[in-house]
């Protein structure tokens, strides 16, 4: 046993050194911005009307790769719910004690707030759909824990996450066949003629908000199903 | 065709979708649906395909967004070549199960959609980190069908893949810093243009890093041990398709990522030596292990892993591009014959193990031929484009390294002969009149034998027709050896 | 002054880090996990990248923490199951 503790300390020790090494000897800029970066800065509230530029390169320069990624959660949560899928056994748990439970059903509205924000306001404020639908996976995951699963889940069904996460997957790629209809090509914004507003303004950015709205429903339900098919299995993968 | 290079990867894409809505909605449709798609994706992998070949190539910007900016999509005749292989590959696989249960397990279809889009994000993407965004998605659309068919054992054999393809994806991605960082752009092409004013020693760590990470994949000596017990686990016909066309979509990307983005092979001549010797590895290993097999499909799990070590030879020898070409083409149809003519072979005897093969030669004649055959090819014997591909690769290595890497062929050769001997003996002998027969569940339908006989056909008539398509491959070869002319295909010539 | 605190928040980063690999028992070391990703979020807001900040807190110390103790208790009560069988 420590002769395994030693030697696996020694293997993760010179991984570390050498990704240390090759980092800082190779990957070490002066901080000056590197060339795209500073298009990005330069020329991305004008291309892309959000003043959010790290929203305006994942849902508008990049927005391929978001694509890409939104995928990946779809994968797994297939794999996922395949692998748990026959399992019978019904979610047990049975929640927080009384006091925890009222103070949350009081609190609940204010909880659902902070997503929502997240989510609608990713063009104008840090965050977006992937960060806004993370914490509503999160609060999904609360709700479960605080009123017992048996309650959770008849709440928010699996099947309608499921749902909404094949629903949300499509509206993703709807959203950009416009740019394929339109002209400027898959996934184009505001050269596919989707408003852009003026920048800082709630209703701007043309595209961005409409899929900062489909990927926090996507990664949200995608994620919370996870999350279902786990409490769901016996811990046996059948 | 204007929007064809991003069809390729929407298309499967909302095929994926549909899939999981009508599993939801409506089970039986699934299958059709699937089906449909994947004949659909074919069908515009060979129109872009044909279309890249009659131009210089095509270039789709998306979203509209030039270059070094937004992300761009590549396919040049190199991409062309693997996106007919993509496309003969998911056209067998539709064909193959058709009426087959395999589709309806929850979840396949919906897996194989995504591999299917991730593969061809793979082969189009001009774009480092597109590239490997579609790599992860591979990789856990793979990981999926691993563990799908037997639960229990393919749980396990795919959390194994999925530790190892994490250690692959990480390399990778230091790999993108460590570009992003010295040129300051992702896409490919642009890297290449500036590559040489990268110190060589970043190039060396780079090109180690992305051959580890794609060694990974393709089982690289080392780092093979999740392929056999993956492939036992999955099913034949997710195996054929993993190995078959996964895994050489893996070395495009490998080539691509070497050839045109960091010139490795020029700036540092060390790469062509570690690709030559991982590659000899790779044949005396995969074949040595192979032949203690007992079982049939991890037998051809280690034969994955020898011919892996062919195309890598090509791979390091300064004129083997075209020789890895015809190796990867030749793999590509044989290992899909041999893993979907083994399938009814082995639904017959109900085990893969190879002690219990006996009589299901006279059983499934058909598919005993055809695994004859491509078991020939694989073999290299004479006549086969196995022959043809190997006959290649040795030439290559022989100009660079001398008489060793031929030796090492030759005698990978015998053992695979013997090998696959062993199994046919098995296979021909008497079935023990005494033994109880397990109930054949799944009987190979008339499609399916079609597609595995032209397979073999297609094996053994390739070994002939090599000079015919070796102009092809020529040229689709010089594409990327060629560095100039990709990097112009994208930046434009202009500059 | 904030050198130092950076600084600080680098040595616990790679102490939790350690922490995290080190610990027996699967729950304290979730829970160490869940630490180095909130210190990971200070110091991702410190070199104020606010939206990586944010993704880092909600995966890392909200929902990793929640599919980990849910994997380790079922995993956890399927074991006590065999051991109560055999």
């Amino acid at each position: 046993m420590t002769f395994r503790r030693v030697y696996g300390g020694a293997i993760a020790a010179v991984a570390a050194a050498g990704l240390g090494y090759v980092l800082l000897s190779y990957a070490v800029t002066d901080g000056a911005l590197l060339p795209v970066a500073a298009r990005y800065v330069t020329d991305g509230v004008e291309d892309t009307a959000a003043i959010n530029i790290v929203s305006g390169v994942l849902l508008d320069y990049r927005a391929f790769d978001t694509l890409g990624e939104a995928t990946v959660i779809l994968a797994v949560v297939a794999a996922v719910s395949a692998l748990f899928s026959g399992s019978t056994r019904s979610p047990g748990g049975h929640g927080a004690g009384l006091l925890v439970q009222r103070s949350v059903s009081y609190l609940a509205g204010f909880f659902w707030l902070f997503p929502v924000y997240i989510i609608v306001n990713g063009h104008l404020s840090p965050g977006g759909g992937f960060q806004g639908g993370v914490s509503l996976a999160v609060l999904i995951v609360l709700l479960n824990v605080v009123f017992g699963t048996r309650v959770g889940s008849q709440r928010i069904g699996v099947n309608h996450l499921h749902w909404a996460e094949s629903l949300s997957a499509g509206a993703f790629i709807a959203i950009g066949a416009v740019g394929i209809v339109q002209g400027g090509g898959f996934l184009a914004n505001l050269s596919a003629g989707f408003p852009a507003g003026s920048p800082g303004a709630f209703i701007s950015a043309g595209a961005i908000p409409l899929l900062n709205l489909v990927i926090g429903v996507k990664v949200a339900s995608g994620l919370a199903s996870i999350f279902y098919d786990l409490i769901s299995s016996d811990g046996v993968v059948r | 065709m204007t929007h064809g290079p991003v069809l390729l990867v929407v298309a499967p894409l909302a095929t994926a979708v549909i899939c999981s809505v009508t599993s939801m909605a409506a089970k039986r449709a699934t299958r059709y649906v699937l089906l449909t798609g994947l004949l659909v994706h074919a069908g515009l992998l060979v129109l872009v395909a044909v279309d890249a070949t009659r131009t210089a190539g095509l270039i789709y910007l998306v979203g509209g967004w030039a270059a070094p900016a937004g992300i761009v999509l590549v396919v040049d005749r190199f991409a062309a070549l693997f996106l007919v292989l993509l496309a003969i590959g998911e056209v067998a696989l539709t064909l193959y199960t058709i009426g087959k249960q395999t589709v309806d397990r929850s979840g396949f279809a919906v897996l194989l959609a995504l591999l299917a889009t991730a593969l061809s994000g793979v082969i189009v993407a001009g774009d480092l980190f597109n590239m490997f965004v579609f790599i992860e998605l591979a990789s856990v659309a793979s990981i999926g069908l691993i563990a799908l068919k037997r639960r229990d054992t393919g749980a396990a054999s795919g959390f194994v893949y999925l530790v190892y393809a994490s250690i692959s994806g990480a390399l990778f991605l230091i790999a993108v810093v460590v570009l992003y960082s010295s040129t300051g752009v992702l896409t490919i092409a642009e890297i290449g243009a500036v590559v040489h004013t990268m110190p060589p020693e970043a190039i060396a760590i780079c090109s180690v890093c992305f051959i580890v990470s794609f060694g990974v994949k393709v089982g690289l000596v080392p780092l093979h041990f999740w392929q056999a017990p993956a492939y036992h686990a999955a099913g034949s016909t997710a195996a054929a398709f993993l190995s078959g066309v996964a895994m050489k979509v893996y070395l495009y990307a490998m080539v691509r990522l070497l050839w045109s983005g960091l010139d490795a092979v020029a700036r540092v001549p060390a790469i062509a030596v570690v690709l030559t010797v991982a590659g000899l590895v790779n044949i005396v290993f995969g074949h040595l292990v192979a032949l203690g097999e007992r079982d049939l499909k991890r037998l051809l799990a280690y034969s994955s892993v020898a011919h892996v070590g062919y195309i890598l030879l090509g791979l390091g020898s300064s004129a083997g591009m075209v020789a890895a070409l015809m190796h990867i083409v030749m793999h590509s149809l044989m290992k899909t014959g041999l893993f979907f003519s083994c399938r009814p072979i082995i639904a017959h005897s109900g085990s893969s193990r190879i002690s219990r093969l006996a009589g299901t030669a006279r059983a499934q004649p058909v598919a005993f031929a055809a695994f004859v055959v491509a078991a020939l090819a694989i073999v290299g014997i004479p006549p086969t484009g196995g022959f043809a591909s190997k006959w290649f690769v040795s030439i290559a290595a022989y100009a660079d390294y001398g008489v060793l890497p031929v030796l090492v062929v030759a005698v990978g050769t015998v053992i695979s002969l013997l090998y696959y001997v062993r199994v046919s003996i098995a296979a021909l002998a008497e079935a023990p009149p005494l033994r109880r027969r397990v109930p054949s569940t799944g009987r190979a339908g008339a499609t399916a034998l079609v597609v595995i006989a032209s397979i073999a056909a297609a094996t053994l008539i390739l070994g002939p027709a090599m000079t015919r398509l070796e102009p092809t491959l020529r040229r689709a070869a010089d594409s990327v050896v060629d560095r100039a002319r990709y990097i112009d295909l994208v930046r434009g010539p202009t500059r | 002054m904030l050198d130092v605190a950076f600084g600080l928040l680098l040595v616990l980063l790679v102490i939790t880090a350690l922490g995290a690999v080190l610990i027996r028992g699967y729950i304290t070391s979730i829970i160490v996990l869940s630490v180095f990703s909130v210190v990971t979020t200070v110091i991702f807001a410190f070199l104020q990248a606010v939206d990586v900040a944010m993704a880092e807190a909600v995966i890392g110390a909200g929902l990793m923490t929640a599919i980990f103790v849910t994997a380790v208790s079922r995993t956890q009560k399927q074991r006590r199951g065999r051991e109560e069988r055999s």
